[in-house]
């Protein structure tokens, strides 16, 4: 077990090197000179000039390659020009919002997705099947940021259930947590009603039901512990994907936020700050993936066994 | 004589069982894909005679009609400066459509050439670059296009660059997979014992070989790209006002959203509704080409 979690964590090791490195050469493939682009076009030469120097433009390539890993190792990630204070900083301000709109649309997805796909295998064939399935494609479909203008349409506005946009409390989190998280509701619903659907021919069902226990039970007890698996492992991969949905629907409900920072920092041509967010963002998304894959891991043997012996 | 089957006697059922006439009818059969080819048909057709359906200038203000609710005159109503919405929401199509086919047709033709070229000749160079799209893939769709738009800048083109770029991995790693299992096949072994060159090779037997399954992601990507697009034009990235763009529609009629709710409702519909009829019909392209993909 010990070896599988190293070598799994050795394989991220070149997936982060390569991700820093095409963020490092996003500011050489600028088209024209990224400081005019950074500063404007009414400036002085002096003005340029000093910049270039102080990023360091002038030097070799590989000089600047060495110098953004020197740098990246500090962890630091330079200076953003439109807020005066280190892109680090900025970043890990506004990261807990972030990660807890992504958390609660996860949750939402989860809840609502397999609960949506229980009752469509259950009721197999019904309307019921025929309705929530299509709410579940509807899931797919609509673009997250105009569901979200919905939910503040119908239960901020009009129903006055909720406050409309802003930060703190659970009770500004519930509308963007069902805006991240119905896309992916979709997809649970999707994959737990195929799920379910195979595993109620399985015999072990009919045994249990043949034996007299309530359908309640059969599908508590019996179909759902072994149905999720799949839909659990589908659950984690998503995780990433809410993250990038956080990203806009923060600008939905003006939430505080590494998208915000983003869409602000390409506003204000702030180059370091969106490279830093890009940077942030594509790290937690592969270590995402991994912690995922050592959770199956630890829950599923023959993961770890079948990597063993493919070795 | 009466034992004969009915099949034999018919020359046409031969005809009928080729692989691409059943594909067909599975097509004609799947409801999803009627409804969603009929939807995407006449969105298309909309969008093409957008001129002559809605024949006002969607950019083109009128003085004394702000923000009139949805009436006979003004179907969908109008927006603050006095436009109809109908208007823009009809020429809105043609730029939706327009941006998730030319992002998606870029992405399909690079990531194909790419992909069939790697495939084929393996090796070095097949490693590298899919090192590459490994890595391009380890960014999410959305971050990578705003990271491509913080380079370009912002504006529809660079939308769509930045949607096609985002794309091109997943058709790398497709046509890529459909090259490797094929280029073992005795046909492809004559063809290269007889001379012929690779280019060709390439062009005639490995490319319709991976043509169906390029032709499914095609189709699904195209709503993604669809959602992408209007998502960034939504946050400003993309097109800029006065385009009669979705996304950017739908950014201009949140200010409004208390006293003009059909800003924020329409738009929207549209994108959405675009969106199901492309997803209908991948899917049922797909569960035509595939049956085995189908989900239940």
């Amino acid at each position: 077990m010990g070896l599988y979690v190293l070598r799994r964590l050795v394989s991220a090791v070149p997936v982060f090197v390569g991700i820093a490195t095409i963020v490092f050469l996003v500011l050489q493939v600028l088209p024209g000179d990224p400081v005019a682009m950074m500063l404007g076009f009414s400036v002085t030469a002096e003005a340029t000039a000093r910049l270039r120097a102080e990023l360091g433009l002038d030097d070799p390539l590989w000089v600047q390659y060495v110098r953004y890993w020197r740098n990246l190792a500090r962890g630091d990630l330079g200076r953003s020009m439109s807020m005066d204070v280190p892109v680090a900083q900025a970043l890990w301000a506004q990261f807990p919002a972030t990660l807890q709109l992504t958390v609660a649309g996860m949750g939402c997805a989860i809840v609502l997705g397999m609960l949506l796909g229980v009752l469509a295998a259950v009721r197999h064939h019904t309307w019921w099947d025929t309705a929530t399935m299509t709410v579940a494609l509807a899931g797919v479909s609509i673009p997250s940021f105009w569901l979200g203008l919905l939910l503040i349409l119908a239960f901020a506005v009009h129903l006055n259930w909720f406050p409309i946009t802003g930060q703190g409390g659970w009770e500004r989190l519930v509308l963007p947590a069902v805006a991240v998280g119905l896309r992916a509701a979709g997809l649970l619903a999707r994959l737990t009603r195929s799920s379910v659907l195979e595993v109620l021919r399985d015999d072990y069902v009919t045994t249990a039901r043949a034996k007299g226990a309530p359908e309640r039970r059969v599908i508590f007890h019996h179909v759902l512990r072994n149905a999720l698996i799949p839909v659990v492992t589908v659950a984690g991969l998503q995780f990433g994907q809410l993250m990038s949905g956080a990203v806009i629907i923060e600008s939905v409900f003006a939430r505080e936020g590494l998208g915000r920072l983003i869409v602000y920092g390409i506003m204000q041509r702030d180059i370091l700050l969106v490279q830093g967010a890009a940077l942030f963002l594509a790290t937690t998304y592969v270590l995402v993936n991994l912690a995922v894959d050592l959770s199956y891991a630890v829950l599923d043997p023959r993961i770890r066994l079948g990597a063993e012996a493919a070795r | 004589m009466s034992t004969v089957p009915k099949a034999v006697l018919r020359p046409a059922a031969a005809h009928d069982r080729s692989p691409r006439r059943r594909v067909w009818v599975r097509f004609l059969r799947h409801r999803g894909a009627r409804a969603g080819a009929a939807a995407l048909g006449a969105l298309a057709l909309i969008a093409a005679a957008a001129p002559w359906i809605a024949p006002g200038d969607p950019a083109a203000t009128g003085e004394d009609r702000f923000l009139e609710a949805p009436g006979p005159v003004h179907w969908f109503g109008t927006d603050d400066l006095g436009r109809d919405v109908l208007t823009r929401v009809v020429h809105g199509g043609r730029i939706s459509l327009v941006v998730g086919l030319v992002a998606v047709g870029v992405a399909a033709v690079a990531g194909a050439a790419i992909g069939l070229v790697t495939g084929y000749y393996g090796g070095r160079l097949d490693n590298v670059v899919m090192r590459g799209m490994d890595l391009l893939m380890a960014f999410p769709g959305v971050l990578l296009a705003l990271l491509v738009i913080a380079i370009l800048g912002r504006g529809l083109v660079n939308v769509m660059i930045a949607v096609g770029i985002a794309d091109v991995p997943s058709f790398v790693r497709l046509v890529r997979g459909s090259v490797l299992s094929a280029r073992e096949h005795v046909y492809v072994e004559a063809a290269r014992a007889v001379g012929l060159p690779d280019r060709l090779i390439l062009l005639r037997h490995m490319l319709p070989n991976v043509f169906a399954p390029l032709l499914v992601v095609s189709t699904l990507e195209v709503g993604n790209a669809i959602l992408v697009a209007s998502s960034l034009s939504f946050l400003g990235l993309g097109a800029q006002p006065p385009s009669p763009e979705w996304g950017a529609m739908l950014a201009a009629g949140r200010e409004y959203m208390r006293t003009a709710w059909w800003l924020t409702v329409f738009p929207g519909l549209a994108i959405a509704f675009t969106v199901l009829a492309v997803n209908l019909l991948g899917d049922g392209l797909r569960d035509a080409i595939d049956p085995r993909l189908s989900r239940s």
